[in-house]
Formats: C-alpha cells, sequence, structure tokens
C-alpha cells in the first residue's frame, strides 16, 4: 500500500474514533436532557427575594417549585404551602396596597392579597408560556405591566391583557424553534420523544459495539 | 430493502400527523380550537377505580365559609370550585375509599381527572380523564401518575421536589401535582373527617 492510502486510511481511522466519541457524547446527552429526573431534584437555590415594605423584617424568596418566608431578616426560613409555586420564579414584588404581593413566574403570574399566605392565579398573556417565558414585571397605574422576549402586555381593568408592543420572530427565531423541536422530539405527537429514546440508544450501542469489534480487528491484525 | 425504508418513513410520517402544535400556534393562537381527549368518561373512571360491581354513593359537598378558608390557607391559594361531588365506593361492606373529579388548568384549557383516596386516606388511583391541550397529554400515563401512589395529606407534593414531572408537559404535571394536593386537602377538611 502507497504511503499517500495509508495517510489517508489513517486520518479517516482517527476521525472515524472522533465522530464516534461526539456521536456517543450527543446521544447520551440527548437521552439524559430528555430524562432530567434521572438526576434528583434541582438544588435549593434563591432565585428571586422580595422585603415586605410595611414589615421590615419580613422577606419573601421563591426559589424553584418553593415559596418560603422569613419573618426575622431572613435568618430563619418556613415553607409557605404553596403547591403551584412556579418552576423559575423571575420577580417578586410588594404591590401598593399593604398584603398585595405579585410573584411572575416564567409561565404564570400570582398575585397575593394577604401578604403570601393565599396567591390567585392571575394569568399571563396568551403569547406568553413555556415557549416564550415571562422576563419581567413592573406596574403601570396600579395594574400588571408583563415582559416577554418579543414584546410587552399590560392588564386591563376586566382582568383582560392588551399589548403594548410586538417585536415579530424573525426567521432566526423561527429556525431556532423549529431546531429545537426537531433536537427534542416535540414536532409530533407523544411517541416521536420516546422514538428518539430508541434511536439514542441504539446510536448509542451501535458505536461502543463498533468500537469493540474495530478494536478487535485490529488487534487480530496486529497478531 | 426498499420496503423497509418506505415502512419507517410511514411510521414518521404517522407520528408528525399526530396532533402537534407548531411555533405559530403557540405564538398566534395558542387558545385555539379545544383538542379534546376524552380518556374515561366519569362511570369508567369510577368503575376502574373502585369496582365494577362497586356500590358507588355521591355526595355532593358544599364547603362553609370556614372551611372553604381552611382549605384554601392549607393549599397556599384560592379554590374557584363551589362545591365538590366525592363518590365513595363500597363492595361486600367493604369500604373502598372515595373518589373525586377535579379539573385544574394545564397550560391553557383544564384538565379533567379523578384522584382516588384509599380508605386510610393515600392515594389510590389517578386517572385523567380528558384532556383538551394539543400537546403534553403524556401527563396521563400511569408512569407518571403512579408517583401519586401511597401519599397522603402530610405530604407537601412539591413538582421537582418529591414529584418527577414529564418532559415537555411541565405545566399540565404541575397541575395534576397541584391537583392531587387538593383532593388529599378536601379529605382532610371534610366534616367528619374523610368523606
Amino acid at each position: 500500500m502507497s504511503r499517500g492510502r495509508t495517510v489517508v486510511r489513517e486520518s479517516h481511522h482517527g476521525l472515524g474514533l472522533l465522530a464516534a466519541g461526539g456521536i456517543l457524547l450527543l446521544a447520551l446527552t440527548g437521552l439524559a436532557l430528555q430524562h432530567p429526573g434521572w438526576f434528583g431534584h434541582p438544588g435549593q437555590r434563591a432565585i428571586v427575594l422580595s422585603a415586605d415594605p410595611n414589615t421590615g423584617d419580613r422577606l419573601l424568596r421563591a426559589t424553584p417549585a418553593l415559596l418560603e418566608v422569613s419573618t426575622d431578616g431572613g435568618d430563619t426560613w418556613q415553607d409557605l404551602p404553596l403547591s403551584a409555586a412556579p418552576d423559575h420564579p423571575v420577580r417578586l414584588v410588594f404591590g401598593d396596597v399593604p398584603g398585595e404581593v405579585w410573584l411572575l413566574g416564567g409561565t404564570e403570574l400570582l398575585v397575593s392579597r394577604d401578604g403570601g399566605r393565599i396567591w390567585e392565579d392571575v394569568g399571563l398573556p396568551p403569547d406568553l408560556g413555556p415557549q416564550q417565558p415571562a422576563t419581567d414585571l413592573t406596574f403601570q397605574g396600579g395594574y400588571p405591566l408583563v415582559a416577554g422576549r418579543s414584546g410587552a402586555w399590560y392588564q386591563t381593568v376586566d382582568g383582560g391583557w392588551e399589548n403594548l408592543w410586538t417585536t415579530p420572530a424573525s426567521r432566526g427565531d423561527n429556525a431556532r424553534a423549529w431546531l429545537y423541536r426537531l433536537h427534542t422530539g416535540h414536532w409530533g405527537g407523544g411517541l416521536v420523544p420516546r422514538l428518539y429514546d430508541l434511536v439514542a440508544v441504539a446510536t448509542a450501542i451501535l458505536v461502543v459495539t463498533g468500537l469493540i469489534m474495530g478494536a478487535r480487528r485490529a488487534r487480530r491484525r496486529r497478531r | 430493502m426498499t420496503w423497509r425504508l418506505f415502512s419507517l418513513l410511514g411510521v414518521l410520517a404517522a407520528m408528525a400527523g399526530t396532533p402537534a402544535a407548531s411555533a405559530d400556534d403557540l405564538t398566534s393562537s395558542p387558545d385555539g380550537p379545544e383538542a379534546v381527549r376524552i380518556y374515561y368518561t366519569e362511570a369508567e373512571a369510577l368503575a376502574k377505580v373502585f369496582h365494577k360491581t362497586a356500590e358507588i354513593r355521591a355526595e355532593t359537598w358544599v364547603p362553609t365559609d370556614p372551611e372553604r378558608e381552611a382549605l384554601e390557607t392549607r393549599l397556599g391559594r384560592k379554590v374557584p370550585e363551589t362545591d365538590f361531588v366525592l363518590h365513595r365506593g363500597t363492595k361486600d361492606g367493604e369500604d373502598l375509599g372515595w373518589a373525586v373529579v377535579l379539573q385544574e388548568k394545564g397550560r391553557f384549557k383544564p384538565i379533567t381527572f379523578m384522584v382516588h383516596v384509599k380508605p386510610d386516606g393515600e392515594v389510590g388511583l389517578v386517572l385523567v380523564m380528558v384532556y383538551r391541550e394539543s400537546r403534553g397529554d403524556g401527563v396521563k400515563r400511569q408512569r407518571f401518575l403512579k408517583q401519586f401512589r401511597g401519599r397522603d395529606v402530610e405530604d407537601p407534593l412539591r413538582m421537582n421536589r418529591n414529584v418527577v414531572g414529564v418532559s415537555g408537559a411541565t405545566l399540565s404535571s404541575r397541575a395534576l401535582t397541584a391537583g392531587v394536593r387538593k383532593a388529599l386537602v378536601l379529605g382532610d377538611i371534610h366534616p367528619g373527617g374523610t368523606p
């Protein structure tokens, strides 16, 4: 075999091994991302914190799926019984009216009129949700104003939402949304992500068995 | 070889044809027509959680103001329902527990489901009866729902703490978690203990 051919063959072999490692990594990380439960529950991170302007020592903090209160300036914390607390809290704001607290999550807006004891789901504008989470909350004339990646909405007197402005999605945004769907398998029915799982497992098996077979063959040749 | 390729393409096409929301569906008309999927009628769900031959007695409970306040305080959120229909099942004189049909909002639409609570106060079976959103119906599977079995009113039931949600159906998972918690607290507050 000529030297040129040997170089091409060796390079091809090396690149193949590199690609096999990459494919294995891609398949396994993709599979793991589809099953977040495998790694247990997320840690207790304080995401948003707010002090009650009416009582200096009273603090509220929201962590993923948990809402807590402190009445001693943050030394000790007590769990508030809100079973539907946001997974991704964004803002915790005390309103002008005493006892009024607003809690904005990426996919929900809650209000409490009694300092955080009982919460009511106000609901976000229909355009905001998992695909476009809410990012900010402020007040205009006593009514909430919520922003997302592509616009802002304010709540009207009747409880509905009026669009303040909208930034139309660019071709790049749409492409990214489709790439996400294509990558996660969320472009079809509930079976597609499961099919992706199967493909990932099959790919991982193929790569590992391929590498083992290749290594055996190389060993035989050397002998 | 060719038929294998066509079979694979056929399977993919069938999957793609199942209800799915495109990016446009989600942004321009998110609250569009309902994609209602009925998995169980009330009678079917009751037969499943109790027994086909079980004797079922329904009771409408209208919580008093103090009961409603206690319910909301324990749940930490407003309860929009004015009354609850509680179904008690018995078979050959044996108490099979009780069940309640509840609705919780998923992303845009309510999910109707039944929670069965055993006589010892632990959750038995949870069944999704009607799902109305275009996607996220993975929560109907027992692989998710069986996490609630054996939980009782002392259990805080928190998503991502002691309940693992369904990937791609976070809001529906959370709605069902909150709903099961509501059922357990209902049973605890109901006058005279468990209904």
